[in-house]
């Protein structure tokens, strides 16, 4: 966890002033105790995200939600593939084969088709 | 890296305004968080992020045309993409959540349906498990991590572990065990398909740390708390090791640091039945509750023998 101040301080580009209006937008949700907002990992690479977006790359304030919510549904999705293909590893082998051959026939590929 | 020009796709009198036109495509198209299943995106990122650093700036992109600076510029210390901790997020904090900035508002196109629609990713995921899925082959190979305790890394030990899978292996670690070392368990894998061979299971063994013991090379060290009076006249003391307690002999006048090395006491050597050492450092702990009398008698035994204890060793006078 770190505070709001060590977090400008290590992102170079960012100011209060912007940051604090990402926390309005919600695009940011830090924590806040006694002493002001706290950010955790999770909170801080988001912000550097932010920066990226629309320091480095020119993304306008009005656009961001809609690119981050995208990001964050992207997420959510590889998150659940990643536990299905978790749980496909875990099957035996004839239902993992099934599995994987019917998935690439749906996607349209051949059964040994290994790009 | 290569030359910053090059990177970025500009030529060497490109404008300010060319430059940074060419790195916010680049980045839009490299950054690791818009690519979160690809593992080239990252290096890809850095290279077009590093390049803008020198060319970006025109400062510094005077000095480096004039080769004042060369292309690696400053090294920036390592960062840590959302995509991290996005996905591995158990909570997904920022998950399905609506801004009012004028955000979607989440509905009809979302939800776990959609998750088959991501055809590459779904490969992807497939591919990084390193799979061999075919309809016949040679089983696929294993690989577990198995924490060992510190004393069953040096003595040996047979153990029987039950796998994530369900089944039991009984593995033998041999002793002497080093941190790392990966046991190979022949035909302990995956089942071969259509008659073919099963995979090995690979068993990379973790070493617990102990709290007494420290392990370097083939020699144990540890610590070894002595009183004062053991020290001033010499003492035979229980002292534990690998293959349990001995008696020690600590010499009269022993010193913090002092050390006793315990021959053949250590870690064995692959097989030859040969062994390291045990090296015990000494640590004289002063009386747990000093009284008037010792302070007393301290105080003079001082006044007539004084004390340097701060003055280098092997200085003058």
């Amino acid at each position: 966890m770190i505070t709001e101040r060590e977090l400008i301080a290590r992102l170079a580009r960012l100011g209060a002033e912007t940051l604090h209006q990402w926390i309005e937008m919600g695009l940011v949700t830090p924590h806040r105790d006694a002493g002001g907002y706290v950010f955790d990992d999770l909170d801080e690479a988001r912000v550097a995200l932010v920066c990226d977006l629309h320091y480095g790359m020119g993304c306008e304030a009005e656009s961001l939600p809609v690119i981050l919510r995208l990001i964050d549904q992207l997420h959510q999705t590889r998150h659940s593939l990643r536990a299905i293909s978790a749980a496909v590893a875990e099957q035996p082998d004839e239902i993992r084969v099934a599995i994987t051959t019917r998935t690439r026939i749906v996607l349209g590929r051949t059964p040994d088709d290994r790009r | 890296m290569a030359d910053p020009y090059k990177t970025l796709g500009v030529s060497k009198d490109a404008s300010q305004d060319e430059i940074r036109k060419a790195y916010r495509k680049l980045a839009k198209d490299t950054h690791p968080d818009l690519n979160p299943g690809d593992t080239e995106a990252e290096r890809r990122f850095k290279e077009v992020s590093a390049a803008n650093d020198i060319v970006g700036d025109p400062e510094k992109r005077k000095r480096f045309d004039a080769g004042e600076i060369d292309e690696t510029g400053a090294e920036k210390p390592e960062r840590r993409y959302y995509r991290e901790y996005a996905e591995a997020d158990p909570n997904m904090r920022y998950g399905g959540r609506t801004y009012s900035g004028g955000g979607y508002s989440g509905g009809a196109y979302s939800g776990a349906g959609d998750a088959f629609d991501a055809e590459d990713l779904f490969a992807d995921l497939f591919r990084n498990r390193g799979r061999s899925e075919g309809f016949r082959g040679p089983g696929r190979d294993v690989h577990y991590t198995l924490p060992v305790d510190f004393l069953d890394a040096v003595n040996g030990a047979r153990k029987t572990v039950a796998m994530p899978d369900g089944k039991t292996l009984d593995i033998e670690i041999p002793a002497g065990f080093r941190e790392g070392q990966i046991l190979r368990l022949k035909g302990q894998g995956r089942p071969g398909q259509g008659g073919e061979p099963a995979g090995d299971a690979y068993v990379e063994v973790h070493i617990l740390p102990h709290p007494d013991f420290r392990r370097e090379g083939n020699d144990i060290q540890s610590a070894l708390p002595i009183t004062l009076g053991e020290a001033l006249n010499g003492a035979s003391v229980r002292a534990d090791t690998v293959d349990g307690a001995v008696n020690v002999k600590v010499p009269k006048g022993a010193k913090t640091k002092t050390t006793l090395r315990l021959r053949g006491k250590g870690v064995p050597y692959d097989k030859s039945g040969a062994r390291g050492d045990h090296l015990i450092e000494l640590v004289i702990v002063p009386p747990e509750n000093p009284d008037d009398e010792l302070a007393a008698f301290m105080a003079d035994w001082e006044q007539k023998h004084p004390q340097h204890p701060r003055q280098r060793r092997g200085g003058q006078s």
